[in-house]
C-alpha cells in the first residue's frame, strides 16, 4: 500500500517540487499551507512522514511538531524539518521540539529520496 | 512542469513586491522588528526555491543575503542604507533574472551580479559554514576494501520514540550494508504494571560484515545520535561470520543470557557498561499558536471567472424564469422566482466582490518608482497615497497599472519643478503627488495630483496649432485647450528625457481607460499644479440597469446613475424652444433618444423623461416607457469596426426572451450630444 | 459553399462557416454605418450581423424565406471572431480541390480582386471565391464592381 506524506509549506511553488518529486516517487501527497491547516490532516487518516517548513505564517515548524507530538495516534510520526540554516543551535531547538531529521535546503533530490525511504518502510 | 514553473516564477514575484515593501517602510522605521521579519521571510524562501526552479543565480544573490537580514535579525547588525541599496540592487537584478530564465541579459548584468554578489558577501562577513545536515547522509561511497566485522551496540534512550524514530527500520538499515547478526535484548522492558508504553525499553546488539566504512554504519544513526547510545567497533579483518565457531560462541553467550560485548566478542570478557537509563524525558510543551490573521485562500483567477461566468449565466436564465412566471399567473411560482431573484443578487454581489482586489497592490509599485525617479532626477517628490483599501475588479486593476505609471512619470519629469525652481516661486522645497482612489456612484475614481508647474492650456493650444492638430482660429474653453494634450501625436516636453520619452502616450493612457470603459478628466491651473481624474465602472461584467422601450427595441440605463423619472407630454417637447426641460423648478437639459438614435416610429403621446447623472450634473433622457429594474449581464459586442457608435454601448444583454437589449453609456451620449449641439452652434 | 447576394453568387471555404441561421430579431446598434444591420442572439452570445447586400453596394431587397445569417469564423487582428452574414440564400455545399480555383484575369476584370481569391468553376458557371477574413475585416464597403469601369 502505498505511503502517505504530509508536506507543508506556505510557499505554494515549494509545495509543488516536493509533490512532484515525492509523487513520482510513489508517495501518496497531503498537502497544507501552514502549520494549522497541516494539523487538521491528522484526523484519523493514515499519515506516514511529514516533511514541514521551518518558516511559515500561523504557526511554524517546530510548533506543529510539537503539536503532532501531542496527537494521539499521531505522536511517533516522523518529522522532517526543511531549513536553511543549518547551525547546531537551530539542530537542538529542532530537536527538542520533537523533530525526527533536520534537511538542508535547498536540498539535493537524491538525498531528500533516500532519507524518506529511510523513514518509510 | 511549465505551470509549476510558471507559478514559481509568480510567487517569487510577490515574495519581491512584499519584500519592496518592508523595505520601503524600513527606510522610515529601521527598527521595525516585523518589518525586518518581512524581509527575512521573503528573502528565506527565494533562497530555499530558487535553484530547485533552475535560477542559480537568484539563488546565489539570495544566499548571503539571507545571513544578512538574520544578522539584523539577531541584532547583530542594523538595517543600514547600504544594505538597503543593496537589497533594492538585488531586487531589481532578481526581477531580470525571473524574466529571462536566469540569465543575464542585458549588457551590464553580469558585472552587476558580480558586483552584488561582492558587495554582500562583504556586508555578510565571512562566509557561512554550511555543513547541510542532509548531505552527512549522501550516498554512500563503495570502498573497493575488503570486508570487514564490526560490532555494533545500538541502545537508545527511553524517550527514542518521541521523536518518531523507529529502531527497527535502523536495523534494518545494518543489514542493508552487509552481513548481520542482531541480538535484541529485552531485560529491561519492566513489568506491566511499571510499563510505559511511550518508551524505548530495547536494546540491540549486532555484528555485521560489511565493505563500507565505519561512517557508513554510524550514518545510520545518526539522527538518533543524541537518544541512544552508539559504539561501533571494528573488531576483525575479513568476515568473522562465516566462521561457524564464532557464530556458534556468540550464540551461547546470547543463549546464556550474558551480555555480548566487546570484551567478550574479542574473547575478552569485559565488564557490561551499565548504561545510565537516560531519564531526561523532553517535557513536551504544549504551544497554542496564537492565530492574528485574517484567514484567506488562494484561488486561481480562472477559476474565479469561471464562478462569475456561471452566475452571469444564472441571471440571464432568471430572467426568462421571472417571464414564464410572470405568464403563468401561478402566485407560488411567482413567490418562488422572486425569493430566487433576491437570492441571486447576493450571489452576484459576493462573487463580483471576490474579484476584487484593493488598490493598494498597485501603490506599493508606485512608491518605489517615485522615490527613484525623483532621486534620479534630483528632487525632493514624496507620493501621498489615500484610498488604498478602495477596491477593484481585478482584471481593471491589472490593465491600470501602465497607464497610471505613465501618469505618475509625467507628474514627476514634467509636473514638479526641481528644489530650486520651487524655491524661486516661493512654494515649499518637496512637491507631492497625491494618489487617491475612492468611491462615486457606481463608479471607482482615481486622482493624481501634483502641485507641480501645471499646464498652460494657451500653450498647448498654440502647440496643437503648430502640429496640425486644430485649426488656428479654433475656439477652445481652458478645459479643452488640456484636453488636447490627449490626441495622438502630441508632446509638450521640450526635451526628450529618459524618464518619459517625449511625454507620448497621453492618447495611449485615454486609450487604456475608455478600453475599461472608464473616463480621464485633467484639471490644472499654471504653477499651482494638475490633477488628473480617472473614473472608472465598478465591475466590466453585471450592472444593475433600468429597463426601458423605445419602440420595440429595448435599451438598459445604467440604475447606479439615475435620479428620478417623470412622465412628460410629448406636445411639449415637440413645440419646445430650447434644449432644457423644466422639471421641479430645474432647468435640465435633456436627450432625446429617439432622435439621437434615429430611431423609426411615432413617440407616444406620454414619454417618459428619466433623470440621470452626469458629471455633477442632471440630464433627462427621453424614452417611450420605463420597464422596470434590471439585472445586465453584460455581453460585450464584438469591436468589429472601430468608433460608429460602438463607443456609446456598454455592451448588450441578453433578455429573458432572448431578445437582446443594449446598455447604454450615458455619459457618452451626453458628450456626443453636447458635441453635436456646439457644432450646430458655429 | 456557395450562396447568393442580391443577383450574384459567391462561394467561400466551408471552413470559415460556423453554421447557418434562420433570420432572427435583429437589435440595431445607434449609429452604426449602414451595413452594420445589428446583433442578434447566438445562444447567449451577441453575434454582429452585416447586410452582405449594402456591404457589396447592391440595392437592398425585402428578406425571403431563403433570407438567413451566415455565421462565420473570421480572423482580425490575429483574434478569432464570429460574425453574421445576412444574405438572400445559401445554395449548396460542394466540394473543391485547391487547384479548382482559378485566379482572375488581371485585365479586363469587372471586380475588384483584393478581397476575391479566385474563381470556381460550379456547373456551367464561374462563380467568384471570396477571402472572406478580408472581406469582413475591412470597414470599407466592398466594390464587387471596379470603381474605375464606366
Amino acid at each position: 500500500m502505498a505511503k502517505t506524506i504530509l508536506i507543508v509549506d506556505d510557499f505554494e511553488s515549494s509545495r509543488n517540487i516536493l509533490e512532484k518529486t515525492l509523487a513520482n516517487a510513489g508517495y501518496n501527497i497531503l498537502k497544507g499551507e501552514d502549520g494549522k491547516e497541516a494539523l487538521k490532516r491528522f484526523d484519523g487518516s493514515a499519515i506516514d512522514l511529514v516533511i514541514t517548513d521551518l518558516n511559515m505564517p500561523n504557526m511554524d515548524g517546530l510548533t506543529l511538531t510539537k503539536s503532532i507530538r501531542e496527537i494521539r495516534n499521531y505522536q511517533y510520526v516522523p518529522v522532517i524539518l526543511l531549513t536553511t540554516s543549518t547551525k547546531s543551535d537551530q539542530q537542538e531547538l529542532a530537536k527538542s521540539a520533537g523533530v525526527t531529521m533536520c534537511m538542508a535546503k535547498p536540498y539535493n533530490v537524491e538525498t531528500l529520496l533516500m532519507t524518506v525511504k529511510k523513514m518509510i518502510r | 512542469m511549465d505551470t509549476i514553473h510558471d507559478k514559481f516564477i509568480e510567487e517569487a514575484k510577490e515574495l519581491l513586491l512584499d519584500l519592496e515593501k518592508a523595505l520601503l517602510e524600513l527606510e522610515q522605521t529601521p527598527q521595525d522588528t516585523k518589518l525586518i521579519e518581512q524581509a527575512f521571510r521573503a528573502m528565506h524562501t527565494l533562497k530555499g526555491t530558487s535553484s530547485m526552479f533552475g535560477f542559480v543565480k537568484v539563488g546565489n544573490l539570495t544566499h548571503d543575503l539571507e545571513t544578512v537580514y538574520e544578522f539584523i535579525r539577531n541584532g547583530k547588525t542594523t538595517f543600514t542604507p547600504e544594505i538597503q541599496h543593496v537589497t533594492f540592487s538585488s531586487v531589481d537584478l532578481i526581477h531580470e533574472l525571473l524574466a529571462t530564465n536566469d540569465e543575464l541579459a542585458a549588457e551590464d548584468s553580469p558585472e552587476r551580479y558580480k558586483n552584488l554578489i561582492e558587495e554582500i558577501k562583504k556586508l555578510a562577513g565571512t562566509l557561512e559554514d554550511n555543513i547541510p545536515a542532509a548531505d552527512q547522509s549522501s550516498a554512500v561511497k563503495i570502498h573497493e576494501k575488503t570486508a570487514q566485522t564490526y560490532f555494533i551496540s545500538f541502545r537508545p534512550k527511553e524517550t527514542l520514540f518521541s521523536r518518531g524514530a523507529n529502531p527497527l527500520y535502523l536495523i534494518d538499515d545494518l543489514y542493508a550494508l552487509g552481513k548481520c547478526l542482531v541480538f535484541p535484548h529485552f531485560e529491561n522492558i519492566p513489568a506491566l504494571n511499571l510499563l510505559e508504553e511511550h518508551n524505548c525499553y530495547l536494546y540491540w546488539k549486532a555484528l555485521l560484515v560489511t565493505t563500507q566504512d565505519i561512517s557508513a554504519i554510524k550514518e545510520i544513526f545518526i539522527f538518533v545520535e543524541d537518544l541512544c547510545t552508539l559504539e561501533v567497533h571494528a573488531v576483525a579483518e575479513g568476515d568473522l561470520l562465516a566462521s561457524g565457531d564464532f557464530t556458534k560462541a556468540i550464540d551461547d553467550i546470547f543463549k546464556n543470557k550474558s551480555p555480548i560485548t566487546l570484551g567478550a566478542v574479542t574473547d575478552s570478557i569485559r565488564g557490561e557498561k551499565t548504561n545510565a537509563k537516560g531519564s531526561d524525558k523532553t517535557k513536551k510543551k504544549v504551544v497554542v499558536a496564537k492565530d492574528n490573521s485574517i484567514s484567506s485562500i488562494r484561488v486561481p483567477s480562472d477559476k474565479l471567472d469561471g464562478v462569475i461566468n456561471i452566475v452571469s449565466e444564472l441571471i440571464t436564465l432568471q430572467a426568462r424564469l421571472t417571464l414564464i412566471a410572470e405568464k403563468n399567473s401561478d402566485p407560488s411560482l411567482v413567490t418562488v422566482t422572486e425569493d430566487f431573484e433576491k437570492l441571486l443578487r447576493q450571489l452576484r454581489d459576493t462573487s463580483l466582490g471576490m474579484c476584487l482586489i484593493p488598490v493598494e497592490t498597485l501603490y506599493t509599485r508606485f512608491q518605489r518608482l517615485v522615490r527613484d525617479l525623483s532621486k534620479d532626477l534630483h528632487k525632493d517628490i514624496k507620493l501621498i497615497t489615500e484610498g488604498g483599501d478602495t477596491e477593484l475588479d481585478k482584471s481593471i486593476i491589472e490593465n491600470l497599472s501602465d497607464p497610471i505609471l505613465h501618469l505618475l512619470r509625467n507628474s514627476i519629469d514634467h509636473g514638479i519643478e526641481d528644489t530650486a525652481t520651487r524655491v524661486a516661486k516661493g512654494k515649499s522645497k518637496q512637491g507631492f503627488v497625491r494618489l487617491k482612489s475612492f468611491y462615486a456612484t457606481g463608479s471607482v475614481i482615481i486622482t493624481i495630483q501634483d502641485d507641480g508647474k501645471g499646464m498652460d492650456s494657451a500653450k498647448i493650444k498654440a502647440k496643437a496649432v503648430e502640429k496640425g492638430l486644430i485649426q488656428p482660429d479654433a475656439i477652445l474653453s481652458d478645459k479643452e485647450g488640456l484636453n488636447l494634450i490627449f490626441l495622438p501625436g502630441f508632446s509638450t516636453a521640450e526635451k526628450v528625457t529618459e524618464v518619459s520619452g517625449r511625454g507620448v502616450g497621453m492618447d495611449v493612457v485615454r486609450q487604456k481607460v475608455e478600453e475599461l470603459r472608464g473616463e480621464i478628466d485633467i484639471e490644472s491651473a499654471v504653477d499651482k499644479g494638475t490633477t488628473i481624474t480617472v473614473r472608472l465602472p465598478l465591475s466590466l461584467s453585471i450592472i444593475d440597469g433600468l429597463l426601458i422601450k423605445i419602440g420595440d427595441t429595448s435599451f438598459v440605463l445604467p440604475l447606479a446613475l439615475v435620479h428620478k423619472c417623470y412622465e412628460i407630454n410629448h406636445e411639449k417637447l415637440a413645440s419646445a424652444y430650447s434644449d432644457l426641460l423644466i422639471i421641479e423648478g430645474e432647468q435640465i437639459p435633456y436627450v432625446n433618444l429617439r432622435d439621437e438614435f434615429a430611431l423609426s416610429g411615432e413617440a407616444p403621446a406620454i414619454e417618459q423623461a428619466i433623470t440621470m447623472e452626469y458629471e455633477g450634473q442632471k440630464v433627462a433622457f427621453i424614452v417611450d416607457s420605463i420597464v422596470g429594474e434590471y439585472q445586465a449581464v453584460l455581453k460585450p459586442i464584438t469591436n468589429l469596426y472601430k468608433g460608429h457608435g460602438h463607443d456609446i454601448v456598454f455592451g448588450a444583454t441578453i433578455m429573458g426572451d432572448g431578445s437582446i437589449a443594449l446598455v447604454l453609456d450615458t455619459n457618452r451620449i451626453v458628450k456626443q450630444h453636447s458635441n453635436k449641439i456646439l457644432i450646430k452652434h458655429y | 459553399m456557395s450562396f447568393k447576394v442580391g443577383q450574384e453568387t459567391f462561394a467561400a471555404s466551408v471552413t470559415h462557416v460556423h453554421e447557418i441561421l434562420e433570420l432572427t430579431k435583429i437589435t440595431k446598434i445607434p449609429h452604426a454605418p449602414a451595413f452594420m444591420k445589428g446583433v442578434t442572439n447566438l445562444r447567449g452570445t451577441v453575434l454582429p450581423v452585416v447586410d452582405t447586400r449594402i456591404k457589396f453596394g447592391f440595392p437592398t431587397v425585402e428578406a425571403t424565406p431563403d433570407t438567413c445569417i451566415i455565421v462565420l469564423n473570421i480572423t482580425v487582428h490575429d483574434k478569432s471572431i464570429l460574425v453574421g452574414a445576412l444574405v438572400d440564400a445559401v445554395i449548396e455545399v460542394f466540394d473543391a480541390m485547391a487547384d479548382d480555383i482559378k485566379p482572375l484575369p488581371s485585365i479586363g476584370s469587372k471586380y475588384n480582386t483584393e478581397f476575391i481569391k479566385g474563381t470556381i468553376k460550379v456547373g456551367d458557371d464561374f462563380i467568384l471565391f471570396l477571402d472572406i477574413d478580408k472581406v469582413f475585416s475591412t470597414e470599407e464597403l466592398i466594390q464587387v464592381q471596379d470603381s474605375g469601369k464606366d
